[in-house]
């Protein structure tokens, strides 16, 4: 039997009126993975923050550091939920609740911590409170920290029904099958003006659970993700793997759920030493056989925007790197320069469709159509994982193993660091989903099969040395070699590199005509008898050296909000390069 | 049904969990006779990711001994490329959260695939450790006994703790190995430790977190290496600051931190448990402890090295950091 409130909580909800807005729906992935001790997946723990509540689900490893990244005082959880009582979920509680307690502003917590759980939840939380009673009996005293900040308020549930419900926000509690001996186990389902967001908890492929997400708009469910091999090869793999759904089963839920988006979360990887994991990109395909519908890996720090549409964004509180992603992307990489359509009568970017794709590239070797790069998980790239992003800017490989082609600079972008990587992708999770389908692109040159070796771990180019860090600015990021460079069949000659004259035939079909300058420091053929002051007005403003406008083949209006650090960086790289003119090649 | 229960404080009134036995083995260590130290975490309860709070891994021959265990402490472990089947010896200074919210994780996560401790995890540390062990695993009782129905049989025992009490000169013996505790003052008597570890004439000694103290002194005089604590914060954020004033009265000043290396001058010192305010709080940059390490620097001419999270040393005829 199941008694639904306590009565301070129902009267509670008859004062408050109900907040209109839908917009403070965000769930955020606090720890994605499971008990194996790795860096870029802690333990299972998710955010949801709704109606102005902060309610956490599970605290596995390294939660109180996730929240701190989030710029969140782990005083500020309202609530936690628990699903289940395998450590993996449990071991990050201790963090939260006596580090939430301390002075620091990240701490503070005057008032008890509330948990909820299936029945075992007290007698979990009281023999914490014993473990820890000696932090506690020396911290009152000495810190003169209030008793009652760490004080534990223990709610426990036993059967399916809501647990908790405040200003409009219902947390419903469901039963899960995490195999015979794990009970209970738990899911949960949070509603609120009219959307709702389910968590699956650790559970095989389960019926109650799908009946209890009907509807939902979000689904954040677990996976296992194993190869055949693994399993054939100990029994204690198949114990592991049968506590799980497999992504094939997740397929299932999915499908009969129909969710405005599905995400992976609790994404247990399996190997042996003599058996690697499976790569991660063939969840996608293994859930495939059974769901077409919108799909997402999960990551550490993801979250997503539960509203008409779902948005999905990366790590939204570390705001040096988005800062970093914001001003590379808007400057120097220019990447909407050809990833945003641009109406052919205005020449301007055509309203809604940022990022969108389908922007024709036209050269003598190919019709290219930019791909849609915003976060859509079925036309864009809202399905690929931050590192597979990462390897298809700079490897040129998608993760379905296919070439990304010219004129993508993928050949210029391998010496881009890791951090201005991961910072591009954060920017990148920021964009407005766009649902459009692009085209096929076609070459009219032969295509390697890939741009080199695997490209690694990328350090940063340090502006102590001006040379190497304008190359970086000017050669890696601003991939200006690109088109500054002539072809000859169908490649880049480097034996002329940056001698431009490569001639940009109505390139878009805006109308533009240009021929690439040779941008080395040749006195006649090149830029050497420019003044620096020239240099940066032609790349900021599209003004020639002799007062005539440029034609918008190049990304002035990107370039005229790079730095004046970066701007002189560039130039003092170009006057480094050896000055060239066409008979004196090298 | 739902059971709305208020937790209380009161203290667990259970006997000693564990033993004070001590094996003395004199196994020789095959290979290296050198000790290697990994400061697994430099921190504090700061959630600062670049400074995970305090924990330090000893290897010295067949032992493997873990020195409190603080946030992240397994990831850490992990990073480190220790060898986690053989984790089993954990060592507590003192029962601050920060120095044991990294125990469940140790505990749990070793028991599994792909560390597979079958062997109790064993504790050491000051009055109170009994009752920590003997509550986390009754709080942890619900996964343990699930997993001993999966796994059970002899690695059962993995689940379960073997706690011991020190008091100060406990001496245990292991391998070759010596590990000594001595009472440093930090809340109150009883309550922190130091420790000495000895092996093949080499000698590490950690401070554990505590004020000046001439104990730190005693047994660190002519250590090969000494981590020891530190906290610094500007003269005006003391006076001005009640809670600055008593944590960093609870801690050893850079000043008195020179003043202790330069009596037991040990052939290196790291500072680890790093805990520096600015004018407006915590500072977590690197300037603000560098500014730190000039007012050691100012006091002491030897060699010190402020620790960072992972950082190894070995400890042979010379001491080496190797990262």
């Amino acid at each position: 039997m199941f008694i639904p409130l306590p009565v301070t909580v129902s009267l509670l909800l008859l004062l408050c009126s109900l907040p209109a807005s839908a917009q403070d729906f965000k769930v955020t992935l606090l720890g994605t993975g499971g008990p194996n001790p790795i860096i870029d997946r802690f333990g299972p723990a998710t955010l949801v923050e709704v109606g102005g509540q902060k309610l956490l689900f599970d605290a596995g490893r390294g939660a109180a550091l996730r929240l701190h990244q989030m710029d969140i005082p782990l005083s500020a959880t309202d609530a936690v939920f628990l699903t289940h009582f395998h450590h993996d979920h449990l071991v990050g509680l201790p963090d939260i609740w006596m580090t939430g307690w301390l002075p620091p502003p990240f701490g503070r917590r005057s008032v008890p911590f509330e948990v909820w759980g299936p029945t075992g939840t007290a007698s979990l939380l009281e023999n914490l409170e014993k473990a820890f009673a000696l932090n506690t009996s020396i911290r009152i005293p000495d810190e003169l920290l209030p008793p009652a900040g760490i004080e534990i308020v223990a709610h426990e549930f036993d059967s399916d029904g809501t647990v908790y419900e405040k200003d409009g926000v219902k947390v419903t509690a469901f039963a899960v099958d995490h195999g015979d001996l794990i009970k209970p186990a738990y899911g949960y389902r949070i509603d609120y003006d009219g959307r709702a967001v389910v968590i699956s908890g650790d559970t095989r492929f389960d019926r109650n659970l799908i009946a209890a997400a009907k509807g939902a708009d979000l689904i954040v469910h677990e996976v296992v993700l194993v190869s055949d091999e693994l399993l054939a090869s100990s029994e204690q793999f198949r114990r592991i793997a049968a506590h799980h759904t497999t992504p094939e089963e997740a397929g299932i839920v999915f499908a009969e759920v129909a969710p405005k988006l599905a995400v992976y979360s609790h994404i247990v990887l399996l190997n042996s030493r003599t058996i690697p994991k499976v790569p991660l990109s063939s969840l996608i395909t293994r859930t495939r056989t059974n769901y077409d519908g919108p799909l997402v890996i999960g990551e550490d720090l993801m979250s997503f925007i539960v509203g008409d549409t779902i948005r999905v964004t990366a790590t939204g509180a570390d705001d040096a790197l988005l800062e970093r992603g914001t001003y590379l992307v808007e400057t120097i990489t220019a990447c909407a320069n050809c990833h945003s359509p641009k109406d052919p009568q205005t020449a301007e970017v055509v309203e809604g469709m940022d990022y969108a794709g389908s922007f024709m590239i036209r050269e003598d070797a190919f019709t290219a159509y930019a791909p849609n790069i915003t976060m859509d998980v079925e036309t864009g790239i809202g399905g690929w994982t931050n590192d597979e992003i990462i390897v298809a800017i700079r490897d040129g490989i998608r993760p379905d193993g296919s070439l990304v082609r010219p004129p993508m600079p993928s050949p210029f972008y391998r010496s881009m660091s890791d951090y201005d990587a991961r910072a591009i992708v954060t920017y990148l999770r920021t964009i407005k989903p766009v649902k459009n389908v692009v085209r096929e692109s076609e070459y009219r040159i032969p295509l390697p099969p890939n741009y080199g070796p695997k490209v690694g771990f990328v350090p940063e180019v340090s502006k102590d040395d001006p040379v190497a860090y304008g190359k970086y600015v000017t050669h890696t990021l601003g991939h200006c070699t690109g088109c500054h460079t002539p072809r000859a069949n169908g490649k880049l000659d480097f034996s002329r590199t940056n001698m431009g004259g490569r001639v940009f035939d109505n390139i878009y079909g805006l109308g533009f005509i240009a021929v690439s300058k040779n941008i080395t420091p040749h006195p006649v053929a090149g830029i050497g008898e420019w003044s620096d002051e020239e240099i940066k007005r032609a790349i900021t403003q599209g003004i020639s050296r002799n007062g005539r406008k440029l034609a918008g083949v190049m990304a002035f209006p990107y370039y005229a909000n790079l730095s004046a650090e970066d701007l002189d960086a560039i130039v003092t790289y170009l006057r480094s390069l050896p000055p060239l003119s066409a008979g004196e090649t090298q | 049904m739902m059971h709305r229960i208020v937790l209380g404080l009161a203290l667990l009134a259970t006997g000693f969990a564990g033993s004070h036995q001590s094996t003395a083995e004199e196994g020789s260590a095959p290979g290296s006779d050198s000790i290697k130290v990994t400061l697994l975490g430099t921190g504090t309860p700061q959630l600062n990711p670049r400074r995970m709070s305090y924990s330090t891994l000893i290897e010295a021959g067949d032992e493997l001994l873990m020195f409190d265990a603080g946030r992240a402490a397994m990831l850490q472990a992990k990073k480190s490329g220790a060898n986690l089947k053989k984790l089993n010896k954990l060592f507590l200074t003192h029962l601050h959260s920060d120095h044991v919210v990294g125990i469940p994780d140790v505990w749990l996560t070793g028991f599994l695939a792909p560390s597979f401790r079958a062997t109790p995890m064993k504790v050491w540390g000051p009055k109170g450790v009994d009752n920590l062990t003997a509550g986390l695993r009754q709080a942890y009782d619900f996964d343990v006994n699930i997993r001993i129905k999966q796994y059970g049989g002899k690695r059962a025992a993995g689940m379960e703790f073997e706690t011991t009490i020190v008091y100060d000169g406990y001496t245990y013996e292991s391998n070759g190995v010596r590990v000594t505790a001595f009472e440093v003052q930090h809340t109150g008597p009883d309550t922190a430790y130091g420790y000495k570890i000895e092996f093949k004439g080499r000698t590490v000694v950690l401070s554990g977190d505590t004020v000046y103290n001439e104990n730190v002194i005693k047994h660190a005089n002519g250590a090969d290496l000494l981590v020891h604590q530190v906290a610094y914060a500007p003269k005006e954020a003391i006076e001005q600051n009640k809670v600055v004033a008593r944590i960093i009265s609870l801690h050893t000043q850079p000043e008195q931190v020179a003043e202790i290396l330069k009596v037991a001058k040990p052939k290196l010192a790291v500072l680890s448990h790093i805990v520096v305010f600015g004018p407006k709080g915590p500072d977590l940059s690197a300037e603000g402890e560098e500014k730190m390490m000039e007012v050691i620097r100012e006091h002491y001419s030897g060699p010190v090295t402020l620790g960072q999270d992972l950082m190894a040393f070995e400890v042979g005829d010379q001491v080496v950091q190797l990262n």
